[in-house]
């Protein structure tokens, strides 16, 4: 693997967890009674920048290196499942995040404060950005899964 | 102002359903259709970017067009419709989540 | 000082955060408890407690997949898949699922102070132990049972707090 990738794939991992824990932080700040807007915010558009960048330098890497040298090497093993099923799972579901983590910025950042006065809407908007924790700790743990198979 | 920013928050949201439904459609689709998947290569280069681009083209023209539709509409109770499609992209998007994981499992056992 | 060797630097503060931040803010919580009246100095020095425990648990989570990125870059996988990295990290999600259950008000404080404690100092010793000789399904029944264990522990000592006030009284 060049410089290059090896770079891109830690960043790609390095953020990507950092966003999961960012929407994590915005599910548990969701919780609370009495928000914390400027909290919520910058929580919420450091996972969505995240999870972009995450997206991109992942994808590059998937495209230019995985198909051709890693997966070959998975396939060739005793765990071909870590690729038709998990990696085949976590490339397509990670395509989810971008946009349920852009509908939880979209709905802190234009609501706000209000976002208090009504409880019912604030729990809706907690559960869009749960779902992008969970979905993230699922791709993370894929990633592990993945990792393990193409260099066991 | 309320409803102007409910209408924004619920046009995203419908387009994030609709882009997430297409990926898991596509997804599927295109573990058995090879033309489709074969033109998404010939198009985008790769099928996974292709996918990509498509559910993002598709959440942006989606979102647009809820937008513009909304502005004519002045739907009562606006903020429990929103909500409950907060809730539809919450729900949906876990069961894709499942549904994605599941098909690669049943595809690799070769049951599907 | 190389990059693994800092890494581990760090990750070692984080479980001394995380672990440290889990046992006082277990030990104000029962001393806030014995009068039944949780005062704002009491109510500060447990959200202060809770505060270094996520920060313990942030560095925990990043300079531990730090460490992973370097295995996987290293071609060395065997760990990525091994019983101990897996029942750490069922163990951090155990943590994270915990908190949010407190926070939302569905878990029952005598549990979840147990299930807190418990994996914090499970996921510790497991860090700690080199050539560990148990399965999965083994560390994990040895984790709940001590979830158990530790939540009577805590009862008991809950009950000899309140005691101690009551004659005090």
């Amino acid at each position: 693997m060049s410089t290059s990738l090896s770079i891109f794939l830690t960043i790609h991992v390095i953020i990507g967890v950092l966003g999961v824990f960012l929407f994590g932080g915005v599910s548990l700040g969701l919780l609370k009674k009495k928000i914390s807007v400027k909290m919520l915010k910058y929580f919420s558009l450091g996972g969505l920048i995240s999870y972009l960048i995450a997206w991109v330098l992942g994808g590059h890497y998937y495209i230019v290196h995985y198909g051709s040298k890693v997966k070959p090497i998975i396939k060739a093993g005793d765990m071909t499942w870590a690729h038709s099923i998990v990696m085949e799972a976590k490339e397509h579901i990670f395509l989810f995040l971008p946009f349920l983590a852009f509908v939880s910025v979209v709905s802190i950042w234009t609501l706000g404060s209000s976002l208090d006065e009504m409880p019912k809407f604030k729990k809706a908007v907690m559960l869009v950005s749960l779902s992008a924790f969970i979905i993230g700790i699922l791709i993370a743990l894929a990633g592990i899964v993945i990792s393990g198979a193409a260099t066991i | 102002m309320l409803e102007k920013k409910l209408k924004i928050i619920a046009s995203f949201t419908l387009a994030s359903i609709a882009s997430i439904l297409f990926l898991t459609f596509a997804t599927i689709y295109s573990e058995f259709n090879k033309p489709f998947k074969d033109w998404l290569v010939l198009t985008f280069n790769h099928h996974w970017v292709g996918k990509g681009v498509l559910a993002v083209v598709i959440f942006f023209v989606v979102a647009i067009l809820h937008w513009l539709a909304s502005l004519k509409m002045h739907p009562i109770a606006v903020d429990t419709k929103v909500r409950r499609a907060l809730i539809s992209l919450f729900i949906v998007s876990i069961l894709a989540t499942l549904v994605v994981i599941g098909f690669f499992i049943l595809h690799f056992m070769k049951i599907f | 000082m190389n990059l693994h060797l800092f890494l581990v630097f760090a990750h070692i503060v984080g479980v001394v955060l995380g672990t440290g931040g889990a046992t006082f803010a277990e030990i104000f919580y029962l001393k806030a408890k014995r009068d039944g009246v949780f005062e704002p100095l009491e109510v500060d020095y447990l959200k202060t407690s809770y505060f270094v425990l996520r920060v313990g648990l942030f560095i925990i989570v990043l300079s531990g997949f730090g460490l992973l990125v370097l295995l996987r870059l290293n071609e060395f996988g065997d760990p990525l898949l091994g019983v101990k990295l897996w029942a750490k990290l069922l163990i951090v999600l155990i943590i994270v699922l915990n908190a949010f259950l407190i926070q939302a008000r569905k878990m029952p404080m005598w549990l979840g102070s147990s299930l807190s404690l418990t994996s914090w100092y499970t996921a510790t010793i497991l860090g700690l132990w080199r050539g560990i000789p148990y399965s999965f399904g083994q560390i994990i029944i040895f984790y709940l049972l001590s979830v158990m264990v530790v939540a009577y522990v805590l009862h008991i000592i809950d009950k000899r707090i309140l005691k101690s006030v009551t004659i005090k009284k």
